[in-house]
């Protein structure tokens, strides 16, 4: 059973650091024999979590949800008001990421997603988070300089623009809507999604470039 | 607790890496992969003992060097081997070994948790509106208050109903408290950011807040 004890977890960190090789790949090998021989997890299961995470779980989820929110715009006041009924309605889990808030950019704000104290992030949605956004210095900076983190990823936000940024501390999540692009009038729902980049739900990306409309 | 996860505002870091990333490319390494997969299997084991909250915790407790140092997925798999450890399903040796030692013990006692609540059993003490002050004190077990909102003052922005309370729930004694956003504005966090357009939203709950 678990003790939930911080002092003796923190003991046991201490023989790891001693006792296990350096190496990753071979610290990643012996988690898993063990627990598979101790039958707590099963080979399978974590054959299947790699596949899905690795071809079916990813941004373009959010670029769906982004897309819809363009084109419907009674869809997008419900997806603010209940982000996990909203997602369900395009056929989402409605829990599949905590409970989910979405924020919206506007011409004069724009919204920074970041979890200061870990790495929370809607995993179940987006899929993994990209390593910038577990790196130390974006959990570090973009609390007190967002600013200078924005700039970093190229964007450049004029002193009207407010920045909003949300810090993921309980298990609620966060998915940005960025502002529909320009000249993108008629286009197809699927199009629109098409233009929708991973950095921009999270809030480091902010004029999405109209392009042309694939068909 | 204070420990080096707490990382919102620590000066001294440099420009963001690995801003280039892929949005197709979820992992780096086969291993990373693995261990991921692992972690979500691993939370999800039906005769799990631990939480998400003590997990989290478990993380926290890495050496603060190693901590700051090894990879991410790294990380989550030193995780798993201490709460494992912890909980007795393996030892020390057995991950040293890389492999089972002694047949598994088979064990359920897996802790069940409320999920969050419409409403709540008692009222909630703050307004939407309402200014708040996170407080000072230090806890020495897990609590999702980053360090940087400690003595600062912001604006109850709104109100969630009452949640599984992170700190209760990583010391196994689930309970439900009321959550809040708090917003503070900069200039309230950082002295230095005074006229800057910028706000800091943070999920608080009701005792980790103080009317100023």
């Amino acid at each position: 059973m678990t003790s939930f004890d911080s002092d003796k977890i923190a003991e046991i960190h201490r023989h790891l650091h001693s006792d296990l090789p350096t190496e990753p790949a071979l610290r990643v090998k012996a988690l898993e024999s063990v627990l598979v021989e101790k039958a707590l997890l099963k080979t399978e299961d974590i054959d299947n979590s790699v596949e899905a995470y690795s071809e079916k779980i990813g941004p373009k989820n959010g670029a769906k949800i982004v897309a819809r929110a363009w084109v419907d715009p009674d869809y997008k006041t419900r997806l603010l008001a209940d982000g996990g009924a909203a997602i369900a309605e395009l056929g989402f889990h409605a829990r599949a990421s905590g409970m989910l808030q979405a924020v919206e950019n506007t011409a004069s704000v724009q919204n920074l997603v970041v979890c200061t104290l870990c790495s929370c992030y809607p995993l179940s949605l987006l899929g993994t988070s990209p390593a910038w956004y577990k790196a130390h210095e974006y959990r570090a900076r973009s609390v007190w300089d967002p600013r200078g983190v924005l700039q970093e990823f190229g964007v450049e936000t004029g002193d009207d623009v407010e920045i909003r940024v949300w810090d993921s501390t309980s298990e609620r999540r966060f998915i940005v809507i960025p502002q529909r692009p320009a000249g993108t009038g008629g286009w197809s729902e699927e199009a629109l999604a098409g233009l929708v980049i991973r950095n921009s739900l999270i809030g480091t990306h902010r004029d999405l470039a109209p392009g042309t409309e694939a068909t | 607790m204070d420990t080096v996860h707490d990382l919102g505002g620590r000066e001294g870091f440099g420009p963001v890496r690995w801003r280039d990333e892929d949005d197709n490319e979820a992992f780096h390494e086969d291993w990373g992969a693995r261990a991921w997969a692992m972690v979500l299997c691993f939370l999800s084991s039906s005769n799990a003992s631990w939480n998400l909250d003590w997990v989290r915790h478990a993380i926290e407790r890495i050496e603060p060097m190693d901590y700051l140092t090894r990879p991410y997925y790294d990380r989550l798999v030193q995780m798993m081997m201490a709460v494992s450890i912890d909980d007795g399903i393996a030892s020390l040796d057995e991950f040293v070994a890389g492999q089972s030692l002694v047949p598994a013990k088979v064990e359920t006692g897996k802790v069940e948790i409320d999920g969050n609540k419409e409403g709540g059993e008692t009222p909630p003490a703050y307004a939407i509106g309402d200014p708040v002050r996170a407080k000072m004190s230090i806890d020495a077990n897990h609590t999702r208050r980053p360090g940087y909102t400690r003595g600062r003052t912001g604006v109850i922005a709104a109100h969630h109903g009452e949640h599984p309370l992170a700190d209760a729930n990583a010391q196994g004694k689930p309970r439900n408290e009321h959550l809040y956003i708090v917003a503070f504005k900069a200039a309230d966090l950082w002295p230095e950011a005074e006229g800057r357009r910028e706000r800091v939203f943070v999920d608080l709950w009701e005792n980790y807040l103080e009317s100023p």
